[in-house]
């Protein structure tokens, strides 16, 4: 039976509870309705109810008042409301064809309490979602078949770090059954989404879907073209498509054939990059240049430079100062492209530099070209070139005398190159007159600015997840105060400098410099370690780094560590720093009554640390 | 020896966090202690918290399959997260060295056995001799209050028909939410969230889908009204007030079963066996509560029973959470709810065990072949507008297909189809296309039944997909 009328009248009466149900008397469309909705009565009695219904709707009889008119809508409704839910079709119409499906080899294995917390953070905004995905990432809960769609729909969150993830871990983790998915949604014609979509593509594919990528580098958009062009650097078979997407009317795809030409190092991407770099397109080339390790194009690219620094050298003296501008420009273009390369040409160049040292560095105030140049000669370490940065540095030294820059960029330049025993003479000076000199005057500044470049050199401190046993082995962030060995502090810092820190009272350089047979520095540091024992604070795992370094004998450095534990002040410690935690695990086991005694002042991750010794110690 | 699995230990927990947070206890060594009685009834450990004396969580089994889980730690989740770990030490083989109970739980043991002993006399004596007592004139009272409720619906309906949705403003609006709170006044929670869903509907954006879901709701509380009314008059003649154990129209009305009311109306069934197919949770907020749902077939009779749990937006935190449940339930007694299909039941107590081949070879039986008849039954269902319009079933068939436009049939091998669709906020039609194919042939689904009125298409979800060895849930 067709429903159509039903439909009809379904549609009129959703029209009369937008209008209001006093419409009804009289209305001409469902009067032309009825006729076909008493001839379907004829034939099922519930489809005569429905039209006298409609009938009444109509032309309510004389004694049922308008106000009633709802009501009588209502009833219709009802009736036609079953009537259409019994009469709901589901089969197929047209021809229909067996699934073709592209199966994950994965199963369903989580419960709602694990999966829907990570189905909401996929699926909704807001902070706090990154750490959700990501447990989950690392919990293995991707490989929950559920989660594939979702996945892929991450790479189109608006939290990049999210869509970074889905991009570079989660996707590709699932192989390449993932791939005839991302195909199957990929419109070359979008955007990011579709960008990172062929990433991943390109990530878990092998040689067969170098076509589509192919093929989206040329028809797609913008964003898909330049993803796909990088994706297609190495091929050899699109060398000649990424050479003619190197000419492209487009800055963009321009840029993106240079990189991917830079990438592969074939002789062709040499000569193409070379080539581009001399015209227009020479600063939209630069990071491609650079990212080249061909020596081929090394070469050519130091003859050009050592062309231009010649020709600066015959330019009469800050005579013409726009030419000295350009030229600058493009150094700086050189000295980009060709950082961290080496090559005889460019040895030869920088010594020239060297030689010439004064006119770059202080006439024409390029620092960075006459920086580079030591740093790249100093390297290399030929007796000539080793003479040359002395000199250099002397230069340094003599402009600089007493200002800021003597203290801190020049400290930084010279201490790898100058002998230790040099370095400390030209600097210890510094240090002297900055001990016992007023905290205003000019000289501590100096003092305390020389202090802080050491520290710098010496001591670095980060944040960093490892692996710790105490949390079952599972990562976890912890600070880390790393120093160079003791053996490489010897090696390149004179001995000297160690008594200037103690008489400085700078804990951190006593504890890196700190040396065995050193007895100051010990008892420098046992006090601070006395004066300071609140593992809370910094300064007990450097006094004990130092300790430790200065080669305290084992028993002295236990009773020093228990007792600073007993310490009354050292309560509110949430976690003990990674070396100072490493000397307790050390602690022999007689220890054990006293660590429980104070157990209870540590709390959460030190509360954890102190019981995982107490542990091991049984 | 007990019989407890991990997930079971799982489906005790109030939430995941909690799962988490027991797992860890175990994990981290908290406990230094895990003891058992002489005769295993009483599990109990010694864990450290934060405090100063150390935590003694307790799983109590006198009640085999329900055990009472006791702990001496000041947290107001139940069970907590000791209670937890204890249990998950457990199931990990962690041996547990043979003690007498601590004196305080020895104390609190003997006090709950004695209730249980009234608990148990009381509900013997009741059953045999006194029904309980229902205050009729008190009753008749609330019946009156029902029916005076139906008529402000009903007026607050036909004004609002006769007004037409066009011109509704927010003065409507707020009337319709008065009246909410009125409904609730007369006794009648069904019209309540009836009629919240209706103000839901019609403050929505979308004006047209709107105005379509709008009519169909007005169709339900139409029928609602004339069904309740009727109903009750019919109550009120009857000197014993009796209940209506047959359909859903108690509950309409705001009525929620009792386990006892249940178990008077001989709603009961013995020793059954169940397995979870499917699970759902969704926020409802026309009921203002979440809503946990599950799907389970009984394994001798292959009825499709639903548990569902409401969780008020208030009590939420406090509640526990369902969870999708993976073993099979060994239950002493169902008690089933008066409706249609996929009825309501629950139960007190239950046992698990592994699911095992031979059950999933045997839910596959009740699998409906004829699509005819399972839609037949369906629309006879869905004809009552006061029915679940969404009832599921299992159904087997012989291929997925798809046709041009890119939807998706199951067929079976009587050339009948049926439509497969995302009816549910969750997507589950596209999962289809990572299952191998040969799971995609001579399968069983379970599906969901949805009629659209606007389209006039009957169409299905899939839930879950039952191949030889194992159920994949689409959802939950």
């Amino acid at each position: 039976m067709s429903n159509t009328p039903l439909m009809e009248l379904n549609e009129e009466i959703r029209r009369l509870y937008i209008a209001g149900s006093d419409l009804a008397a009289g209305d001409y469309r469902l009067k032309r309705l009825l006729p076909v909705l008493q001839q379907m009565g004829q034939r099922a009695p519930i489809f005569m109810k429905l039209s006298e219904g409609v009938a009444e709707l109509i032309e309510p009889a004389a004694n049922n008042p308008q106000s009633d008119s709802a009501k009588r809508l209502q009833d219709v409704n009802l009736l036609l409301q079953s009537i259409l839910r019994t009469q709901g079709e589901g089969a197929s119409e047209g021809e229909t064809a067996s699934l073709v499906t592209n199966p994950m080899p994965l199963r369903t294995f989580l419960s709602y309490r694990k999966l829907s917390a990570v189905r909401t953070a996929l699926t909704t905004r807001g902070g706090g979602r990154y750490e959700i995905i990501y447990e989950a990432y690392q919990s293995g809960y991707f490989q929950d078949l559920r989660l594939v769609p979702l996945a892929i729909q991450a790479l189109s969150d608006p939290y990049t770090e999210i869509a970074d993830l889905a991009m570079d871990r989660i996707l590709p983790a699932y192989g390449p059954a993932i791939v005839p998915h991302l195909l199957d949604s990929f419109h070359a014609e979008g955007g990011r989404l579709e960008a990172r979509k062929l990433t991943v593509v390109a990530k878990c594919g092998g040689k067969e879907v170098l076509t589509a990528i192919y093929e989206a580098a040329v028809s797609g958009s913008d964003e898909v073209r330049t993803t796909a062009i990088h994706l297609l650097a190495g091929h050899k078979e699109y060398e000649e498509a990424l050479l003619d997407w190197s000419r492209d009317k487009k800055k963009g795809i321009r840029e993106a054939a240079y990189a991917a030409l830079a990438e592969s190092g074939w002789e062709s991407a040499v000569e193409r990059l070379y080539e581009a770099s001399q015209g227009k397109d020479s600063e939209l080339v630069n990071p491609s240049l650079s990212r080249c390790q061909s020596p081929l194009l090394t070469r050519m690219l130091a003859q050009d430079f050592a062309k231009l620094l010649k020709s600066q050298q015959e330019i009469p003296p800050l005579s013409d100062k726009q030419k000295i501008t350009d030229n600058a420009a493009q150094i700086k273009r050189y000295l980009w492209s060709l950082h961290l390369k080496e090559s005889p040409e460019l040895e030869a160049l920088y010594l020239e530099v060297l030689r010439r040292y004064e006119w770059y560095m202080f006439k024409l105030d390029w620092s960075y070209l006459a920086n580079e140049a030591i740093r790249y000669v100093s390297r290399t370490g030929t007796a000539e070139g080793r003479r040359l940065v002395e000199e250099a540095l002397e230069l340094d030294f003599a402009r600089s005398a007493n200002t800021v820059h003597f203290t801190c960029e020049i400290f930084v330049k010279a201490q790898p190159i100058l002998s230790p025993q040099r370095l400390y003479e030209v600097y210890a000076n510094v240090l002297e007159q900055g001990t016992g000199a007023s905290a205003l005057s000019g000289s501590k500044k100096n003092c305390k600015r020389l202090l802080g470049t050491i520290e710098g050199l010496v001591v670095s401190r980060t944040y960093k997840r490892l692996a710790q046993d105490w949390a079952r082995g599972e990562e976890v962030y912890v600070y880390d105060v790393e120093m160079p060995s003791p053996e490489s502090i010897a090696a390149s810092w004179d001995s000297r400098w160690l008594d200037h820190f103690i008489l400085l009272d700078h804990l951190a350089l006593v504890s890196a410099f700190a040396r065995p047979g050193h007895e100051g520095a010990i008892s420098f540091l046992l006090d601070r370690l006395k004066n300071s024992p609140e593992f809370r604070n910094r300064f007990a795992n450097l006094a004990v780094i130092g300790l430790v370094r200065a080669g305290i004998p084992e028993h002295d450095l236990h009773e020093a560590l228990v007792s600073a534990m007993e310490d009354e002040r050292n309560t509110e410690c949430h976690e003990i720093e990674l070396f100072l935690f490493g000397q307790l695990c050390c602690l022999p086991a007689r220890y054990a009554e006293r660590i429980r005694a104070v157990l209870p002042k540590f709390k959460g991750r030190a509360e954890e640390q102190l019981t995982s010794i107490l542990n091991s110690q049984n | 020896m007990l019989e407890i699995t991990e997930s079971w230990v799982d489906s005790l927990a109030p939430n995941s966090a909690a799962i988490k947070n027991g797992h860890e206890l175990v994990k981290k060594g908290k406990f230094t202690a895990f003891h058992q009685t002489e005769d295993r009834q009483v599990l109990f450990g010694i864990c450290t918290g934060s405090g100063k004396t150390p935590y003694i969580p307790s799983a109590d089994f006198m009640t085999p399959g329900n055990p009472v889980m006791r702990c001496t730690c000041p947290s107001r989740q139940f069970p907590c997260k000791h209670g937890l770990g204890l249990l998950y030490a457990y199931v990990e083989g962690k041996s547990f060295t043979q003690a007498g109970v601590p004196e305080e739980l020895a104390a609190k043991r003997e006090k709950a056995g004695k209730r249980e002993e009234k608990k148990a006399k009381e509900l013997a004596g009741e059953a045999e001799s006194k029904p309980k007592k229902v205050n009729k004139s008190a009753l008749k009272k609330k019946i009156a209050a029902q029916l005076e409720g139906l008529d402000v619906l009903e007026r607050l309906t036909h004004t609002l028909v006769r007004r037409g949705f066009g011109s509704l403003d927010s003065k409507e609006l707020k009337m319709i939410q008065e009246h909410v709170k009125q409904m609730g006044s007369h006794y009648l929670n069904g019209a309540q969230i009836q009629l919240r869903k209706l103000q839901l509907i019609l403050s929505s954006e979308d004006k047209e889908k709107a105005y379509a879901h709008a009519a169909e709701q007005l169709a339900v509380i139409h029928a609602f009204i004339k069904k309740g009314r009727a109903h009750l008059l019919q109550k009120l003649e009857d000197p014993e007030l009796t209940m209506d154990h047959e359909s859903t129209i108690e509950e309409w009305l705001g009525h929620a079963w009792q386990i006892a009311e249940l178990r008077a109306a001989n709603l009961t069934t013995h020793e059954v066996e169940m397995i979870q197919l499917s699970f759902i949770s969704y926020d409802d907020p026309s009921r203002q509560e979440y809503f946990d749902l599950g799907y389970w077939i009984q394994l001798d009779s292959g009825e499709i029973h639903s548990t569902v749990q409401y969780r008020p937006y208030k009590a939420a935190k406090l509640m526990r959470e369902e969870d999708s449940f993976f073993d099979v339930a060994r239950i002493p007694q169902l008690y089933r709810y008066p409706g249609d299909m996929n009825r309501r039941v629950r139960y007190e107590s239950f046992t698990t065990r592994k699911i095992e081949d031979t059950d999933l070879s045997g839910v596959r039986k009740f699998a409906v072949n004829s699509y005819a008849e399972a839609v037949k039954k369906v629309k006879n269902q869905l004809k009552n507008p006061l029915a679940d319009p969404n009832p599921v079933m299992l159904l087997h068939f012989e291929e997925v297909t798809a046709d041009e436009a890119g939807r998706f049939f199951i067929s079976n091998s009587r050339g009948e189809s049926l439509e497969l669709f995302d009816l549910l906020e969750i997507s589950t039609v596209p999962l289809l296309k990572l299952i191998p194919q040969d799971q995609l042939q001579d399968a069983v689904m379970l599906v969901l039944f949805d009629h659209h009125t606007l389209s006039g298409r009957l169409r299905v979800q899939p839930l879950s997909l039952l191949n030889g060895k194992e159920i994949i849930r689409f959802i939950y």
